[in-house]
């Protein structure tokens, strides 16, 4: 906890919370630039309610970019940037195991991830109930979660790369080179059905794959999460198996 | 029970042997030197006991025990200081050195105290509040001390400890050393400055290419080797070898 809040309010919290932001307003006005031709329609950040809920609630496109992208931020150099600068020697020969320094490292970078997608979320909720009819908290928060095991994902493989990467830029831009091939499948599913099957393969596909409103089944929910928390061990697994063997 | 107990040590670093079959053991209370030329195993063997370095073959022991199968256990009783460590810059040593009295185990109640007394004895509390991005090499060397030293551990592993350090802050390293093992606790580190050797050290060990070349009390090598001091005997053993 201490880490986590340690995280949010330094540079590294503002930046992410800053980037987020960015790209839901980036994200906005490219797609209203290629929903519509009118030049004046570009400004209009979004077209239609009914688009906007569609891509929101039932694709998410956007709140899962942000998602997969930012919280990466939270964990690129967790173990490669305390390698980088020497200071792994030192925490580890204190009483705590390996193990525990890479959960604790990936669970703080988690919360702290949360601590700056909650507010955005429930900002994003304020603005939706005003322009989605009928849209209620439960389906709208439940997908919101499903998005943060999302993050927790990429933070898995970010974890792990940094395990494994003696450089941070190079963590950095390997977690973000996965993180984009792995979302690829289930953004073309749409265009070319034959990537169906490829993105059943990743999280993503089940990250937007249940939410329609009023289609709440709490037993489905529990289990896409569990899917999507599977999808997320052997990169943890593999990140604590790497990490016990190295010598430092 | 020996404190520190290293028997029969390989370690191999793909070709490099670091390690060759090392034997060593330090009792309770003592001050024991670890000498020997670049590169013959020194930080190899400190972080084996500590659990950073995994050795190839053979047990190492503290406090009876096994550094590799309960390294957690094992590292509750160790003060470690690197050969070559960052602190987190931004952080002032208080802040740090709570972290790692946290991650070392010990209440938040009374920490505080516990980090002001340490700064006043290793002679650093008009830094306790600054950053520690700016603070000398001897001081940030100082931080280093106290982080080992904050649990009281009755094993202290020091790699090369009085580097950086001007003569009054090295003598007062070096006296809290003595000092700590009074007290019944056992200290190891690693030097190439004899003179500290022979001026705490109960026992002392030379180490050449991975094996032990030498041990005995400061005094005992001297009369072996016929020589003045240990600067003496360091050079006939490694020019001998
Ligand atoms: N991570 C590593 N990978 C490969 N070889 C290593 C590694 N660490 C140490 N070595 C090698 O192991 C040998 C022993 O190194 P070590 O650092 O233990 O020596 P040392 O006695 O501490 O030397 P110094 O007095 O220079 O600090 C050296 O030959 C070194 O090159
Ligand atoms: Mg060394």
């Amino acid at each position: 906890m201490l880490n986590a809040t340690r995280m949010v309010f330094s540079i590294r919290g503002l930046l992410a919370l800053m980037f987020t932001i960015y790209m839901i307003v980036a994200i906005g006005w490219f797609y209203d630039a290629i929903a519509t031709t009118a030049l004046g329609e570009i400004l209009n950040i979004f077209t239609t309610q009914e688009s906007q809920f569609q891509w929101f609630v039932f694709d998410s496109a956007l709140v899962k970019l942000t998602t997969l992208f930012v919280a990466p931020i939270f964990v690129f150099d967790a173990i490669s940037g305390d390698r980088h600068q020497e200071r792994l020697g030192l925490y580890l020969s204190r009483p705590i195991s390996r193990t525990q320094h890479v959960l604790v490292r990936t669970l703080s970078a988690f919360v702290a991830f949360g601590i700056v997608y909650l507010p955005l979320i429930s900002l994003g909720y304020l603005q939706f109930t005003t322009i989605v009819p009928g849209l209620t908290p439960g389906p709208y928060f439940a997908t919101s979660f499903l998005l943060y095991l999302l993050a927790f994902f990429s933070m898995s493989v970010g974890i792990f790369i940094s395990v494994v990467s003696k450089n941070n830029m190079v963590s950095f831009l390997a977690t973000f080179g996965i993180m984009s091939f792995a979302m690829l499948p289930n953004a073309m599913k749409y265009s070319m059905p034959a990537m169906e099957t490829a993105a059943i393969a990743t999280p993503h596909y089940y990250a937007t794959y249940f939410i329609k409103p009023g289609n709440l089944d709490a037993l489905s929910y529990i289990g896409i999460m569990l899917v999507m928390i599977l999808f997320c061990l052997p990169f943890l697994y593999l990140a604590i198996w790497r990490f016990n063997k190295e010598d430092l | 029970m020996p404190a520190i107990e290293i028997i029969d040590v390989v370690k191999e670093y793909g070709d490099v042997k670091a390690l060759q079959g090392l034997t060593l053991t330090v009792d309770e209370g003592k001050v024991f030197g670890f000498c020997g030329p670049n590169g013959a195993g020194k930080s190899t063997t400190i972080k084996i006991l500590v659990g950073l370095v995994y050795p190839t073959s053979g047990t190492a022991k503290v406090l009876g025990i096994d550094a590799v199968e309960n390294g957690v256990e094992a590292r509750a009783h160790i003060g470690y200081l690197p050969e070559q460590y960052g602190m987190p810059g931004w952080d002032t040593p208080r802040k740090f050195l709570k972290y790692i009295g946290i991650l070392s185990g010990l209440s938040r109640d009374g920490l505080d105290e516990k980090i002001e007394k340490m700064a006043k004895e290793i002679g650093f509390t008009e830094y306790l509040d600054r950053r520690i991005k700016g603070l000398s090499k001897g001081n940030k060397q100082k931080v280093g001390i106290a982080q080992a030293f904050l649990h009281e551990p009755k094993v202290i592993l020091f790699d090369e400890p009085t580097t950086g350090l001007d003569p009054i802050g090295r003598n007062e390293v070096l006296a809290a050393m003595k000092a700590y093992a009074k007290q019944g606790n056992t200290v190891l580190f690693s030097t190439h400055i004899l003179t500290d050797v022979e001026k705490i050290c109960d026992e002392v060990c030379i180490l050449y290419k991975g094996k032990m070349i030498e041990d005995g009390t400061p005094g005992e090598l001297r009369q072996k080797h016929g020589a003045r001091d240990l600067d003496e005997v360091f050079l006939k053993v490694a020019q001998h070898e």
